[in-house]
């Protein structure tokens, strides 16, 4: 597959199937023709660089697919931030996204008992952290392809090769992205779960540390989206992105000794009319869930301090 | 920022006048690569992400027709502008005359003209 057939397949991934055909059958005589001349004046045929070139000149593929669907719709706020091509992509997604939101309310609900008052409160807490979330990744999208017209490769799998020098690390936009969305997810999750002070399964409750610390873990998980976001729009700022995982570890490191020091993280509530042999049972199921947690938090303890010295290795070779 | 509002005027002004170029430029069947170059040898440069959409768009509204053909051993597709395009082409071009001459008498006349238009002697 060549250059410009990827090319071709890309503008095609955001064309209305009816004139798909057509629109590309023109746009690759178009896109021949101009080369031809091109090697015509020069006397020999085009290097890669040189096709690259004619293709960066046309601009990136979801600028030319919008240029056909005039009539698709967008996202203005001043200036356009989601353009046609994007934008049916983007309801689609975004429908999608409210699905999930509602299925995994319901899921919550029933398995950690949570009032049945609240969800609608929580259902549009998290309606609006995945919507805002999805409607921010294609932001950045649009904007990506308006900033640089030569970055299309991702469309099709296949490396961007204009313009990049081959040894500059990166970060995947793709990892970028799914990390935003888990993030949102996390975020929505965390905030439906400690805004329920009894919130629970069966007779087991959080202990009241994971309340005192609910603002951090609201806080440390929105800045992970937004460093998520800044890398999805500028994946070359490696030593930013490894600074920042600096700082999330130390985040991490604090937060999970602060949970350690309470020593308990999950608590009974007996039933009413428990027997004492019940009751006895549910405080040795409590005791070994609150050894686990101890272990789990230990092991997150060397995870994040082995993380902590890979990043700080990694902070300071991107500084040399 | 005059810059962008410049560009963007220039833009607005470009969109009508294309329209007639492109109208009276296919009274000769032209492929799009081929009808870009004559719009260029002739002092009018075209983006070809402005020349193709405006192409579908002005047939589908009936001024153009069009026909897949091989060429050079490569399918092309092949303008002309329709009978209703050539009705349409000639009103607009009457009209742009007389824009031009409005124009002319409201950019080169000065307050003389304003004088000639209100009748004051």
């Amino acid at each position: 597959m060549t250059q410009v057939d990827r090319y071709l397949e890309s503008v095609g991934m955001f064309l209305p199937e009816r004139q798909k055909d057509d629109i590309l059958s023109e746009l690759s005589d178009h896109i021949h023709s101009r080369m031809e001349d091109q090697e015509a004046q020069l006397g020999r045929p085009l290097t890669d660089s040189e096709q690259q070139d004619i293709l960066k000149n046309y601009g990136h593929p979801l600028s030319v697919a919008g240029r056909y669907r005039p009539d698709s719709g967008g996202l203005m706020f001043g200036k356009q931030l989601i353009g046609p091509a994007l934008f049916s992509i983007y309801i689609r997604v975004l429908g999608i996204s409210l699905l999930i939101a509602l299925a995994l309310q319901i899921v919550l609900t029933i398995a950690l008992d949570l009032p049945t008052s609240g969800v609608f409160s929580r259902l549009m807490v998290h309606v609006f952290l995945q919507s805002a979330t999805v409607t921010l990744i294609f932001v950045l999208i649009q904007r990506m392809a308006q900033e640089h017209p030569d970055q299309w490769g991702w469309l099709t799998g296949q490396p961007d090769s204009v313009n990049r020098i081959p040894s500059l690390p990166r970060i995947s936009r793709l990892e970028s992205a799914l990390q935003i969305v888990l993030l949102a997810v996390f975020l929505a999750i965390t905030y439906g779960v400690l805004s329920t002070p009894d919130a629970g399964i069966g007779p087991f409750r959080l202990a009241p540390i994971w309340f005192s610390l609910s603002a951090a873990f609201l806080v440390a998980l929105s800045a992970g989206m937004v460093q998520s976001a800044v890398n999805l729009a500028r994946p070359d700022w490696v030593r930013f992105h490894a600074g920042m995982q600096i700082g999330f570890e130390l985040l991490s490191l604090a937060l999970i000794c602060l949970l350690l020091s309470a020593g308990v993280w999950v608590i009974l509530t007996a039933p009413a009319g428990a027997t004492l042999d019940e009751q006895l049972k549910l405080a040795e199921i409590v005791a070994t869930i609150n050894q686990y947690f101890f272990y789990g938090l230990l092991i997150s303890v060397a995870i994040s301090l082995y993380q902590l010295v890979q990043n700080v290795r990694r902070y300071r070779r991107l500084s040399r | 920022m005059s810059d962008e509002l410049l560009e963007n005027l220039r833009l607005e002004l470009r969109r009508g006048y294309l329209v007639l170029a492109v109208l009276t430029q296919l009274r000769t069947e032209h492929y799009g690569y081929a009808l870009r170059k004559a719009l260029a040898e002739r002092g009018l440069e075209i983006d070809e992400n402005t020349l193709y959409p405006l192409l579908r768009r002005l047939e589908s509204q009936g001024l153009l027709d069009s026909e897949w053909r091989e060429e050079d051993k490569r399918n092309k597709r092949f303008y002309r502008v329709s009978a209703a395009g050539q009705t349409i082409r000639a009103q607009l071009l009457d009209e742009w005359e007389g824009i031009n001459a409005s124009l002319r008498v409201i950019t080169q006349g000065g307050p003389e003209a304003d004088l000639h238009l209100t009748g004051v002697k």
